[in-house]
């Protein structure tokens, strides 16, 4: 692990944590809880790539266990992962590696579309895989209903994972990470 | 940067923070398969003696609920309609009864003894080349960092103002990430510099 790949996960730990501690902002007229929280393991997944990405996110929820208040709200501390959220908490390493290994396997040709997938795919479709069954268990309600009641949620989410999309294929131009070293192996 | 943490000298207090993890892991799996709200009732009674006993402000057990305000509406409104009384209100002293145990446990440890314990658990996993050292560094940075980027994102915000936006964009995410990734570079050479580089 080299010195910049330290670098790199504690900073975007950090900007996942600053988007829980920004004031919510509204999209449009809609006043759904928006929160910007999850498009931190899509940005860290397309950005850094699956390693760094998904310890990144291994180390924001570290921080959250030990007791600093990062997630929306000011919340924060192990009560978060008893509560009915938990699954979607941690599903967020698993979704920024998920991110980070599409990204990575797709690099040289990556297009937006293909970047929407991606995220699509990793940050809604497993946030929301892990996060479902573990609210249906915890709130002790069937699985229709955990699903139903997420759906209001499927439209911020979607909105993010456009937003991620564009801004991996803005780094890519101008700042990418992941490269394609000499031999040939993409490395992140 | 704020921990969660409240200091008081109390009998919670000084339980060693690997004990009351250990204690807090079984009681949470115990909790989860209670049935009736009978029990649960004492448990969660029991609960807050505990608080009572560690000297917490009554602020804080409220605090320690706010994960659950809109989100145990609505699972309460759910239940009660699906299931009937007993288990609505069964579910809802379980969580509660589950947030508030693992929370007690954040009130009363002080956040440098929660790194370290929680570092120690998840020491098998330094396979993956990630020494104590190197992850402590990252902690230690991750923290320090907050605070400054979310000033950022503020100045960004207001620099959009100032040159005729409405109100705060989402979008000012671009240029931060782009300073994240130009901060990298002094980063690296400053945690090069202090003899991190090469290391195991």
């Amino acid at each position: 692990m080299r010195v910049q790949d330290i670098a790199h996960i504690s900073l975007f730990a950090a900007l996942t944590a600053v988007l829980g501690l920004i004031p919510r902002i509204d999209v449009g007229i809609v006043p759904i809880p928006i929160t910007a929280q999850s498009l931190g393991p899509m940005l860290a997944g397309c950005i850094l790539g699956a390693r760094r990405g998904g310890l990144s996110q291994t180390l924001f929820l570290f921080m959250v266990a030990a007791g600093l208040p990062l997630l929306a709200g000011g919340r924060g501390g192990l009560g978060v992962f008893t509560s009915p959220s938990a699954g979607f908490l941690l599903a967020f390493p698993l979704a920024a590696a998920a991110i980070g290994m599409a990204t990575e396997r797709l690099w040289s040709g990556l297009s937006f579309i293909k970047a929407l997938i991606i995220n699509l795919v990793g940050g809604v479709v497993i946030v929301h895989g892990c996060g479902i069954p573990v609210f249906a268990f915890i709130s002790a309600v069937p699985l229709s209903s955990a699903a139903l009641t997420m759906m209001i949620f499927l439209p911020g989410d979607c909105l993010k994972a456009t937003l991620a999309a564009l801004l991996a294929m803005f780094v890519k131009r101008g700042y990418p990470l992941i490269e394609q070293s000499a031999n040939g192996h993409l490395r992140s | 940067m704020l921990a969660l943490y409240i200091p008081r000298r109390s009998l919670v207090h000084s339980v060693p923070t690997t004990l009351k993890l250990t204690i807090c892991l079984i009681g949470s799996a115990a909790i989860t398969f209670l049935g009736s709200p009978g029990p649960l009732a004492i448990v969660l009674m029991g609960i807050v003696a505990l608080y009572a006993l560690s000297r917490l402000p009554l602020t804080a057990v409220a605090a320690a609920l706010r994960p659950l305000f809109l989100v145990g509406g609505i699972i309460f409104l759910l239940q009660l309609a699906l299931s009937g009384w007993p288990q609505a209100t069964a579910t809802a002293l379980r969580i509660t009864a589950l947030v508030l145990l693992a929370s007690l446990v954040t009130l009363t440890t002080p956040l440098s003894d929660m790194i370290e314990v929680l570092t120690k658990a998840v020491s098998p996993v330094a396979h993956l080349g990630l020494s104590p050292a190197k992850f402590g560094l990252a902690i230690a940075l991750a923290i320090r960092f907050i605070p400054g980027l979310t000033n950022d994102w503020h100045e960004m915000q207001h620099a959009r103002m100032a040159r005729g936006a409405s109100r705060a964009s989402i979008l000012v995410i671009g240029p931060l990430i782009l300073k994240i990734l130009c901060m990298t570079n002094a980063l690296g050479d400053a945690i090069a510099a202090r003899g991190f580089e090469g290391r195991k």
